[in-house]
């Protein structure tokens, strides 16, 4: 077994035992967290600002926030813990000859496993109170989550190697990925968004993803298309890329710790 | 025989990184692709080649570049200049707690250095228990490794590394940790692994562990490749070199009264003609000749000492004691010669001196020095050899 693979492996043990399974119960944070998150909002939007999402009216509002959610904490989480992936261990990376892409890897994939299982578990949940989860679309909608861990990976990998020369993106990610969370429709819909802004929504690469999720798992209307291929296609690309980028520099990290 | 690493032409600058300004600049060269060549200089034009089973040691003063070579040669850091071929499996121990983390238990940290080091999943299960009975530290290895002595760390640590038998085992250093019977253990097996054919490079400032376990030796000064050849000559240029230095510091090598009356206006030992520092084997005879000038035309007294390159004397002795007349070879001046014959000299830096004193032998006026080197391979200690017979039962 390739070298790189097997301490890819042992770093994602080691991150999901330490991040998720040493503190007390923090296998049942991980579903709870988002749980509780989930129940906020739901609070803010429903009851007080009874906030009323067109598309929703006939699922229900927490649903409609849910299926969006979870995926957007995946990648929001590992792409801000992927931004010193490789800031964090300077120390082995100096002492031990490894292809360094396996920190930022890990980070992300160690998320992953552990956030969409919590994500199954609230599919489940939706199910047993009474939401009609298109379960047939599971398939699918796994390879629309695949493409968000693509994206997000891509992007750890731009921010963890660009935040050993630059060190202000530990600093700037976290307000830039709350402003993207707002400029998400997760807690709302685009169909709340004036007409004459709407088509800027569409720069951005996370609305495909959340809308194609609801219409997958949610309403059950997808259908494969052309904007699914050149979602694809694009990912693939920007994964290529961000690899690439990685590798101009990497060989260059011990220069700069 | 093809090498197992050889490195051409390597050097290795770091960039100026204090300013987040040279850092921004230092990012667009590497997109660039430009190679960064201004900076600090921490490695000039080294070449060295590792064949199989060659034992090499690296030494040199602190921050002379020893660490930034063994980085390189193991595959952490890329040179900014030259070329690095490897043909064959290598295990590096930099630091042998590298990947330890202090929350996880031995059990778990093992795992994850051999993860490290490149010995695959599979074959850890079936080796676990060698790498047990190597670290020999009983239940502990369930126990957080934040609960360990630093010793037990390095005995886990390089217990990992003796099962994976790589071709080129590279360490840094890593024996002067852990206790006497612990870095006997490493040392043994070290010995094993070279006999069996295995290549080794190691740094480390323990000259004789050094000649203990390598059989060459290179020497790195100030980034550049100073000496590489047999392990004896090189250690003992390096510390003839460190004594030469300290003696520098205390100003020894000053002489005592240069201007004075009774002056040495030549100073030759053997085969020193050509301004090079002579070399003989253990044993050699060693012939000096002074000539002395003397202004009032009254034979002075010399004498003639061997003393180690820090300056610490081993003998000598003057012609006053010795009941010599000189030669008078021309007016005021007096030859004086002088065999030392066979000195049981250990290998090593000496220099020979030569002292002008007036005729009745009490006061000094003049020094000269010469230096030699004793060569030899000799695991003796001390400066000369003192005759000694065993007792066996």
């Amino acid at each position: 077994m390739n070298k790189g693979v097997s301490i890819f492996l042992e770093l994602s043990q080691r991150e999901i035992k330490t991040r998720f399974l040493e503190s007390f119960s923090g296998a049942a944070w991980l579903i709870l967290q988002p749980l509780l998150l989930l129940l906020i909002y739901s609070f803010v939007f429903v009851i007080i600002f009874k906030a009323r999402v067109p598309e929703a009216d006939t699922t229900g509002f927490v649903p409609y926030l849910a299926i969006a959610f979870w995926p957007w904490i995946s990648f929001s989480e590992s792409v801000l813990r992927s931004v010193s992936a490789i800031t964090e261990n300077t120390e082995l990376i100096g002492k031990v000859a490894l292809p360094s892409e396996v920190f930022p890897a890990a980070t992300v994939s160690a998320t992953f496993v552990m956030h969409l299982a919590g994500y199954l578990v609230v599919l489940l949940v939706l199910t047993l109170t009474g939401t009609a989860i298109h379960w047939l679309m599971l398939i699918p909608a796994l390879i629309v989550l695949i493409m968000v861990y693509i994206f997000a990976l891509s992007l750890g990998l731009f921010l963890s190697s660009l935040n050993v020369f630059v060190r202000d993106f530990e600093h700037v990610m976290p307000p830039l990925m709350t402003l993207w969370f707002f400029g998400t429709p997760i807690l709302y819909s685009i169909e709340l968004i004036p007409e004459n802004l709407r088509q800027y929504m569409h720069i951005n690469p996370f609305l495909y993803f959340v809308q194609t999720l609801r219409e997958m798992l949610l309403f059950g209307t997808w259908r494969p298309g052309l904007d699914d291929l050149i979602a694809l296609a694009s990912i693939i690309i920007f994964g290529i890329l961000a690899i690439r980028f990685f590798r101009r520099l990497s060989p260059r990290f011990e220069d700069f710790f | 025989m093809t090498a197992l690493l050889r490195l051409r032409g390597i050097s290795k600058y770091y960039p100026r990184t204090q300013h987040s300004s040279e850092r921004l600049r230092a990012l667009r060269d590497v997109l660039i692709g430009k190679q960064g060549l201004d900076g600090t200089a921490v490695l000039k034009d080294i070449n060295l080649d590792i064949s199989p089973g060659q034992s090499m040691a690296v030494i040199g003063e602190n921050g002379a570049g020893k660490s930034t070579l063994l980085k390189v040669l193991a595959g952490v850091l890329r040179p900014s200049e030259g070329q690095v071929e490897l043909n064959g499996s290598i295990a590096a121990l930099l630091e042998l707690g590298a990947g330890f983390q202090p929350d996880f238990t031995g059990l778990e940290n093992v795992r994850m250095k051999a993860a490290l080091l490149g010995l695959p999943r599979r074959s850890l299960e079936t080796k676990l228990e060698e790498i047990l009975a190597f670290a020999d530290i009983g239940e502990y290895i369930h126990e957080p490794v934040k609960h360990y002595s630093s010793g037990m760390v390095v005995r886990l640590a390089f217990a990992v590394t003796t099962v994976v038998n790589p071709q080129l085992l590279i360490t840094d250093e890593i024996l002067a940790v852990g206790d006497e019977s612990f870095q006997k253990k490493c040392i043994n097996w070290i010995e094993g692994y070279l006999e069996s054919g295995g290549t080794l490079l190691m740094v480390s400032h323990n000259m004789y562990q050094v000649q203990k376990l390598c059989k060459q030796a290179c020497w790195i000064h100030e980034g550049h490749m100073r000496m590489q050849g047999d392990v004896f000559r090189v250690t003992q240029a390096y510390l003839a070199w460190h004594e030469e230095k300290s003696a520098h510091e205390r100003g020894v090598n000053r002489s005592a009264a240069g201007t004075g009356m009774y002056q040495i206006a030549e100073f030759r030992i053997r085969d020193s003609e050509n301004g090079e520092t002579p070399e003989w084997p253990t044993g050699s005879d060693i012939g000096a000749e002074a000539i002395l000038k003397s202004p009032d035309g009254r034979p002075p007294v010399v004498l003639f000492g061997i003393v180690r390159a820090d300056g610490t004397p081993i003998y000598g002795i003057s012609s006053d004691e010795a009941k010599i007349s000189p030669q008078k070879t021309a007016d005021g001046r007096f030859r004086f010669a002088i065999r030392f014959k066979s000195p049981p000299l250990l290998p090593g830096s000496y220099s020979l001196r030569a002292h002008a004193m007036d005729p009745e032998g009490v006061r000094l006026f003049d020094t000269s020095e010469q230096r030699f080197l004793i060569t030899g391979a000799s695991r003796e200690l001390g400066f000369v050899r003192l005759d000694s017979e065993w007792n066996e039962p």
